[in-house]
C-alpha cells in the first residue's frame, strides 16, 4: 500500500485528479456544514416560502428560488447530504456484500461458485428502473427505499470482480505455500486473498461513487427515490423540469451540482486507478 | 581468417526521462564477428547483454537513447535511414519465448509468408523456401505445422519455426537472445545442434546471447563476458573458459554447479549487481571483487593479457 | 540406517480434466516407491512434464494420490486431519521456484517469516529474537525485515522464503526449483547457504530441479524421473559417473556445458582444447584422437561375450633390443612408427604385448581400414548360410543403387575390390571421394553440397567403366556390403556383429563403431577394439576358421581368402613394389611371399598380420602423421616378417 505521502506527490503532478479530489473534498464540506453554509437553512431543509416564489439568480438568492419560493442555493447546499450518503452506504453495502460473495465464489470454486456467479447473472439481468420500481411498489416510495433498490442492482458487480480476483490469486505461489503449511481456508481468504483485492476494490467504489450518485438521481427523477419536501438534487430537477424555459435556474443549478460531483469523483477514480495501478509501479 | 560482417564499437544505451538520463545500462561495448563464426555473450542479469542484442538493431523502447557505431559488411554505418532495410533481412533476431514471435490469431503460414514478402520474395518462391526451410529446421508434418496456430505447436517445434522464419532470406548475422532457455534441456540441445549445422551451411555470423556460460561454452568460437554494462573479458572460448583472468569470470566459473567436475563448495560472489550504473565510480566491480586495490578507483580499459582482453586494473598475467 | 522420513509406495496420481463435455485422464505419476531418509537430501530431476513437481507435492502431503501409500513420519498422511496433521505440517518447510511470487505482495518481510510461526504457535515467548536470528541465519539485515518483497532482489526474496521455512525448525524441506529463477551468482550464494542448514540443522530436502548440475551437487541420492516413472534412483556419483539408463545418459549428455557441439550434437565431457572435427586425424590430434572417437562421433556398440573364454598364455620375454636387420632394434622402430600397441601371439602364446599412449589391455583403438577385415570374415558367415551370394547382383540387395555407379557390380567384385569406380582415395586431397565421404559420414565438417549421411553418398558415386576388370582398392565398397548385410539380416551391424562374431568368438571387451546421423555404419574404418579381441580375428586364419571347438566361418572360405586373387587383377604397381605377387580377396591382403602371409592395414599405421607357417599373429596400433608413406610400410613388414620368424 503506497503512503499518503506518496498519495499527496501523486496529486500535485496529475493535475486533473487534483481537481477531482479538491471538488470531493469540496461537496464533503459542503455537506458536512450545510446547516452553517445555506443562507436559508429553513429553506434548505424544504420549508416553503411563499413570498418569495419566482425570485430570478441576484443579490439576495444566488441561484433564485423554485416554484416554492425557496432559496434554491440553500438546496443545493442541503441536496448535497442525501447524495453523499447514498453513495456512499450504497457502495458500502453492495462492496461488502459483493465482496464477500466474490471471495467464497472465487477461492471455493466448484458447485458454490456456481451457484454464486448465477445469481450475480439472476441480478445482472434486471435493469436497475425495474428492480427499484419493484422496491418501491413492495414497500413504497423513499430515499432508503431507492438505496436498497440500488444496493440489490450493484453488489453482482463487487461480486464478478472479487470472484475474478480471488481465482486468479488462488493459483499464486504464495497461496500454495500458505496452503502446503496448513494456514486454515479463512485466514488464507483474508491475509492472502483479501489483502490483495483490495486495490482494484477500492479503484472500483471510487468510480462508482460519481455513478451512484446519477443513478440515485435519475430515480429521484422519476419519482421513486427521495421524496418531496426532501432537498434532493434529482428531485429538484425533476421539479424545475417543466420550468426550463421560464425558471431555468430551477433545473439547472441543482443538475449543475450532479454534474460537479460526479465529475469530481471520476476525476478521482481514475486518478486513484492510476495511482494504485501496479503498472504504474515499474 | 575472414573479415568482420559486423563491427560494433562503443555501442552505449541510456535511459532518459524528461531529457535527463537517469540509467546507463549498456556502457561502451565494442566487438566484431566474422562471417561463420559465433559470438557468445554471457551476463547475468542487468548486465545489457539483452540491450546489446536489440540496439543493434534499434529495437530500443521510447525512452532510450542509442550511442557508439555499428558497421555491417555491404552497408557501411547503420543509421535510422538504412535500419530499414537490414532489419530482419541482413539481421535476424531470435528471441527467447517463441510466443512471443508469433502473433496468436494467425496461421504460421500467413506469418511465414508476410515475412516472405518483406525478403521480396514473390508468391511461388516464397511458399518454396517456406517448405525448404521448415524441413531444414527439422519439422517433418509441414502441413499441419504451417496450418497450425502458434498455441496447437510445442515450445520446441515453435522455436523451430521462429528459426526458421529469421532464416528464411540468409541473413548476413544472426542474434540469438536466449533461445533455448525456456526448452528442455534434450530439446534445447537439438535447437542448438540445429542453430549450429544451419550456421555451417549458411555461413552467417551468429551473436548467442545467454546467461547459461555452458551453453555459450558449446558453441561459441569467441566470448565476450559482460558486467554492469561493460565487456570485462573478451576472447576466444577455450582460452577465457580455461583460464579467465578477469575476477568477475573466475568468480562466475566457481559459481556454476557441475555434474562432471566435482566441487566441494561453490565460491558465491559476494554481494549484487549494482542497480544503477551511474552511480558507479571507477570499475564497476570493485566492490565485490577479493583483488580490489587502490587503483580500483580508475576505470579500467580492456588491455591484452595472455591472448584475450581483460578490463581489470589489477590482473597482469 | 537412517529413519525414514517420508516414504511413497507405489503412488500413482492422475488428474482429471474436464473438457467440453469429454474428460481426460492425465497420469502424473505412474507406480511410485521411494523413501526419504533423515538428513539426506534426495534430487529428483527430470524434464517439464515428468512428473517432479507433482511428486514433491504428493510426498509433502500438499496433494492426495489417487492410489498407493504417504507415509511421513510413521503416518499415513491421507488419514491424519487435524491437530494431528497440523503437527506433521509444523515438522515442514517449502521453498518452491520463484522467490518473489512465493511472497504475499502485501506483507512485511518480518510478517512472512514469522507466518508460520504464527500459525503453530511456536517460540511466542522470544518471537522477535527468533525473526531476527532467522533473518541472520539467511542473510538478511534486520532493514529488510520491515521491507515488502517488491524491493528486495530475487536472491533476497528466496533468502526470506528460507527462513519462513525453517522458522518452526522442521525436520524436512520441499525444495522445487529453489534456484532456477536466480542468476548463477545468486544461484551459487543459495546453494551454499542450503548445504550450510542442512548440516547446521540436520534437516532432510527432497530437492527437484531439471538443472542436472544442481541436484548433482547438493544431492546424496538422486531420482531420475521421465513421464511419471522412475528410471534410475541411487547414490547421485554412481548416476553421474555411470549411468545405466540410456534416457540418464541422454540427460547428461544434452545438458548445456557437456561438451562443444558439432554436427551431430554429440559431446564429451572434455575434448582438447583446440579439437578440430577436420583435423583429428592427423597429427598430434591422432594420438588422443584414435582412442577416444565415440568423444566426437556418434557410435553403436558392439556387445562382447558375456562369458568370454581365455584364449593365449602370458609367456613374454625380453624383446625390445631385439634386432631387426638393417632396421634397428624392435623398441626404436616402435618408437620411430609412433606405436600405441604392440601384440604378438605365437602358437597361442602372447609373446610381446606392449602398449603407449596411454593405452592399457582394455583400452579401444580406431582400425580404420582393418575394419574391412572384420566384414570380410562376417561375409564367410553370410555366404556360409545362404543369406546372399557372392555372385549376386549389388542392386538385388539394394535396388536403391541402381541409378549408381553400382548398378551392374556383383558382391565378390566389391569385396576384392575390383569395381570400377570414380573414387580417389587420396587421404589428404579435400575433393577426393574418401574426404567427401568422411564428411558424409560426419568424420569431418560439412561443407556446403555435401551428400548427408553415408548411404546417399553411395548413391552419388559413378561408374568409371567396367567392374571386375581391375583391382581398385575403394573403401566405399565396404559400407555398399555392411549396407547389404544389415539389409539381409534385418538387423544393425553393430547387432550383427556382435550376435555373430564378438560373441561365439569369445571377445571380451564391447567394442564401438561409428556411425552417421541416420545410424548406418562405417564399416570401412569406424571400429574401434582392442589389440588382444582384434588378435582373435587372426587366430581363425591358423585353425581353418575355428576358435576354440567352435566353427565361426568354413574352412573353405579360409582356404579361398589365402589364394588370394586371380592373377589378371593383381596389376596395381604399389601393390607389387610392396608384396609382388600379391593380391587383394575378400577384404584382405595377401602377399604371395614365402610364408604366403595375410593381413590388414589402416591408415595411420594399423595392422592385423598373420603368419600361417610360424602361426603367428600380430596387431599393430599407431598414429603416425601421414595417412600413408611407403617407407612406412616398408619398415613394418620387415618388422612383422622378422618377428614372426623368430621364434620365441
Amino acid at each position: 500500500m503506497k503512503t499518503l505521502v506518496e498519495f499527496k506527490r501523486y496529486l500535485l503532478r496529475n493535475k486533473l485528479s487534483l481537481v477531482g479530489f479538491l471538488l470531493v473534498n469540496f461537496i464533503l464540506l459542503v455537506a458536512l456544514f450545510a446547516p452553517w453554509i445555506a443562507p436559508s437553512p429553513k429553506e434548505g431543509r424544504g420549508v416553503e416560502n411563499i413570498d418569495h416564489i419566482g425570485f430570478g439568480p441576484g443579490w439576495h438568492h444566488w441561484m433564485g428560488t423554485d416554484i416554492l419560493g425557496r432559496d434554491v442555493l440553500s438546496r443545493v447546499i442541503y441536496g448535497a447530504r442525501p447524495a453523499l450518503l447514498i453513495a456512499i452506504c450504497v457502495v458500502l453495502v453492495a462492496a461488502t456484500v459483493g465482496t464477500i460473495l466474490g471471495l467464497v465464489a472465487g477461492y471455493m470454486g466448484g458447485w458454490i461458485d456456481e451457484v454464486i456467479m448465477r445469481v450475480c447473472d439472476l441480478f445482472l439481468s434486471f435493469p436497475p428502473l425495474l428492480l427499484a420500481l419493484v422496491a418501491v411498489s413492495l414497500l413504497g416510495p423513499g430515499l432508503t427505499h431507492a438505496a436498497l433498490a440500488l444496493v440489490i442492482s450493484w453488489w453482482p458487480w463487487y461480486a464478478r470482480l472479487v470472484r475474478g480476483q480471488a481465482q486468479s490469486l488462488k493459483s499464486r505461489a504464495f497461496v500454495e505455500v500458505a496452503s502446503a503449511m496448513g494456514v486454515g481456508t479463512f485466514t488464507i481468504v483474508r491475509r492472502h486473498i483479501f489483502r490483495n483485492v483490495t486495490t482494484p476494490l477500492i479503484i472500483q467504489a471510487a468510480a462508482d461513487l460519481g455513478t451512484v450518485i446519477l443513478a440515485a438521481g435519475s430515480l429521484a427523477f422519476i419519482g421513486l427515490g427521495a421524496q418531496p419536501p426532501q432537498s434532493d438534487w434529482g428531485l429538484m430537477v425533476a421539479d424545475g423540469r417543466g420550468l426550463v424555459f421560464d425558471q431555468w435556474w430551477v433545473a439547472t443549478f441543482p443538475g449543475l451540482a450532479i454534474f460537479i460531483t460526479v465529475l469530481g469523483f471520476n476525476l478521482l477514480g481514475d486518478g486513484m486507478r492510476d495511482f494504485l495501478d501496479p503498472r504504474s509501479q515499474k | 581468417m575472414s573479415a568482420p560482417i559486423i563491427r560494433v564499437s562503443n555501442l552505449a544505451v541510456d535511459f532518459a526521462s524528461k531529457g535527463i538520463v537517469v540509467n546507463t545500462p549498456l556502457r561502451g561495448v565494442s566487438f566484431e564477428v566474422e562471417s561463420g563464426k559465433t559470438l557468445g555473450i554471457v551476463g547475468e542479469t542487468g548486465c545489457g547483454k539483452t540491450l546489446t542484442g536489440l540496439s543493434i538493431l534499434n529495437l530500443l523502447p521510447p525512452n532510450a537513447i542509442r550511442r557508439g557505431e555499428i558497421w555491417l559488411d555491404g552497408h557501411g554505418e547503420l543509421n535510422s535511414q538504412n535500419m530499414a532495410d537490414v532489419r530482419g533481412v541482413q539481421i535476424s533476431f531470435i528471441f527467447q519465448n517463441p510466443h512471443s514471435a508469433f502473433n496468436p490469431v494467425f496461421t504460421i503460414e500467413k506469418q511465414l509468408k508476410i515475412v516472405a514478402h518483406r525478403q521480396g520474395l514473390d508468391h511461388h518462391q516464397g511458399e518454396r523456401i517456406i517448405r525448404d526451410r521448415l524441413k531444414e529446421v527439422g519439422l517433418d508434418d509441414i502441413d499441419r505445422v504451417l496450418t497450425s496456430f502458434p498455441h496447437q505447436l510445442s515450445g520446441g517445434m515453435l522455436q523451430r519455426c521462429m528459426i526458421a522464419m529469421a532464416l528464411l532470406g540468409i541473413p548476413k548475422l544472426l542474434i540469438a537472445d536466449e533461445p533455448t532457455t525456456a526448452l528442455d534441456s534434450t530439446i534445447a540441445r537439438q535447437i542448438l545442434t540445429l542453430i549450429y549445422n544451419l550456421q555451417k551451411q549458411y555461413g552467417f555470423a551468429l551473436i548467442l546471447i545467454s546467461h547459461d556460460v555452458g551453453l555459450v561454452s558449446d558453441i561459441a568460437d569467441n566470448i565476450a563476458v559482460l558486467y554492469a554494462g561493460r565487456v570485462v573479458e573478451t576472447g576466444t572460448t577455450n582460452l577465457v573458459l580455461s583460464d579467465p583472468k578477469h575476477p568477475y569470470t573466475r568468480g562466475l566459473l566457481q559459481a556454476i554447479p557441475s555434474a562432471s567436475v566435482v566441487r566441494g563448495g561453490l565460491t558465491a560472489i559476494p554481494g549484487q549487481v549494482p542497480a544503477n550504473t551511474l552511480t558507479i565510480v571507477g570499475c564497476s566491480f570493485a566492490s565485490r571483487c577479493s583483488q580490489v586495490q587502490a587503483s580500483c578507483a580508475n576505470d579500467p580499459a580492456l588491455k591484452e593479457i595472455a591472448g584475450r582482453n581483460v578490463a581489470c586494473g589489477v590482473v597482469t598475467r | 540406517m537412517s529413519p525414514t522420513q517420508i516414504s511413497l509406495n507405489h503412488v500413482k496420481k492422475t488428474f482429471r480434466t474436464r473438457g467440453l463435455g469429454k474428460r481426460k485422464e492425465f497420469d502424473a505419476l505412474v507406480d511410485l516407491s521411494l523413501d526419504l531418509r533423515k538428513g539426506e537430501i534426495l534430487g529428483v530431476v527430470g524434464e517439464s512434464g515428468s512428473g517432479k513437481s507433482t511428486l514433491g507435492r504428493c510426498a509433502f502431503g500438499i496433494v492426495p494420490v489417487t492410489s498407493g501409500k504417504v507415509t511421513v513420519f510413521g503416518e499415513d498422511i491421507s488419514q491424519v486431519s487435524g491437530s494431528a496433521l497440523r503437527d506433521i505440517k509444523k515438522r515442514m518447510g517449502f521453498v518452491f521456484q520463484d522467490p518473489i511470487a512465493s511472497l504475499n505482495p502485501r506483507m512485511y518481510v518480518k510478517d512472512l517469516i514469522a507466518e508460520p510461526m504464527r500459525m503453530h504457535q511456536e517460540f511466542s515467548h522470544n518471537f522477535y529474537e527468533r525473526i531476527e536470528y532467522l533473518a541472520s541465519r539467511v542473510g538478511l539485515s534486520s532493514e529488510q525485515l520491515q521491507r515488502r518483497p517488491h524491493e528486495l532482489s530475487g536472491g533476497q526474496c528466496q533468502r526470506v522464503a528460507i527462513a519462513r521455512a525453517i522458522s518452526t525448525n522442521p525436520e524436512i524441506l520441499l525444495l522445487d526449483e529453489p534456484t532456477s529463477s536466480l542468476d548463477l551468482s545468486v544461484q551459487a550464494q543459495i546453494l551454499n547457504l542450503l548445504s550450510d542448514l542442512r548440516s547446521e540443522f540436520s534437516l532432510s530436502y527432497l530437492l527437484i530441479s531439471h538443472d542436472l548440475d544442481v541436484i548433482s551437487h547438493l544431492s546424496d541420492r538422486t531420482m531420475v524421473l521421465h513421464d511419471g516413472q522412475i528410471v534410475e534412483f541411487g547414490d547421485t556419483q554412481s548416476i553421474i559417473n555411470d549411468p545405466q539408463q540410456e534416457y540418464t545418459k541422454t540427460l547428461l549428455r544434452m545438458k548445456s556445458g557437456s561438451g562443444r557441439i558439432d554436427t551431430l550434437g554429440t559431446s564429451s565431457p572434455s575434448l582438447p582444447p583446440g579439437f578440430d572435427l577436420d583435423m583429428w586425424q592427423e597429427a598430434p590430434l591422432n594420438r588422443w584422437a584414435f582412442q577416444n572417437v565415440e568423444k566426437f562421433i556418434s557410435t553403436q556398440i558392439i556387445e562382447a561375450s558375456s562369458t568370454p573364454a581365455p584364449w593365449a598364455e602370458c609367456k613374454q620375454s625380453p624383446w625390445r633390443d631385439l634386432e631387426i636387420s638393417g632396421e634397428g632394434s624392435i623398441g626404436s622402430i616402435l618408437e620411430s612408427t609412433y606405436t600405441d600397441a604392440l601384440l604378438v601371439v605365437q602358437n597361442g602364446n602372447i609373446v610381446i604385448e606392449h602398449y603407449e599412449n596411454g593405452m592399457n589391455p582394455e583400452s579401444k583403438h580406431l582400425l580404420q581400414s582393418v575394419s574391412k577385415g572384420i566384414l570380410g570374415v562376417l561375409y564367410a558367415q553370410l555366404e556360409a548360410e545362404g543369406l546372399l551370394a557372392t555372385s549376386d547382383l549389388i542392386i538385388e540387395h539394394i535396388p536403391e543403387l541402381a541409378g549408381s555407379g553400382y548398378a551392374t557390380a556383383t558382391i565378390s567384385e566389391a569385396l576384392d575390390m575390383t569395381l570400377a569406380l570414380n573414387f580417389s582415395e587420396e587421404y589428404h586431397d579435400p575433393d577426393s571421394e574418401i574426404q567427401q565421404q568422411d564428411r558424409s559420414a560426419n568424420w569431418r565438417h560439412r561443407l556446403a553440397g555435401d551428400v548427408p549421411g553415408i548411404h546417399p553418398f553411395l548413391q552419388s558415386l559413378t561408374g568409371s567403366g567396367q567392374h571386375g576388370q581391375q583391382f581398385q582398392y575403394c573403401s566405399a565398397n565396404t559400407d555398399l556390403l555392411a549396407w547389404i548385410a544389415e539389409r539381409v539380416c534385418g538387423d544393425t551391424y553393430a547387432t550383427i556383429l556382435s550376435d555373430r562374431l564378438w560373441k561365439p568368438m569369445g571377445l571380451v571387451t564391447d567394442s564401438t563403431i561409428t556411425v552417421d546421423e541416420f545410424g548406418a555404419p562405417l564399416a570401412n574404418g569406424g571400429i574401434s577394439m582392442t589389440a588382444r579381441d582384434l588378435a582373435r580375428f587372426g587366430a581363425l586364419f591358423l585353425d581353418e576358421g575355428y576358435i576354440g571347438n567352435q566353427a565361426v566361418v568354413p574352412k573353405k572360405w579360409i582356404a579361398q581368402t589365402l589364394a588370394g586373387a586371380s592373377n589378371s587383377v593383381q596389376s596395381v604397381e604399389y601393390l607389387q613394389v610392396l608384396h609382388p605377387g600379391g593380391s587383394y580377396k575378400n577384404q584382405w591382403w595377401i602377399t604371395k611371399g614365402e610364408n604366403q602371409e595375410i593381413y590388414c592395414v589402416g591408415i595411420y599405421g594399423q595392422y592385423i598380420w598373420i603368419d600361417p607357417t610360424t602361426k603367428t599373429i600380430i596387431v599393430k596400433f599407431s598414429t603416425l602423421p601421414v595417412a600413408t608413406n611407403s617407407e612406412h610400410s616398408r619398415l613394418h613388414m620387415a618388422l612383422f616378417r622378422e618377428i614372426s620368424r623368430r621364434k620365441f
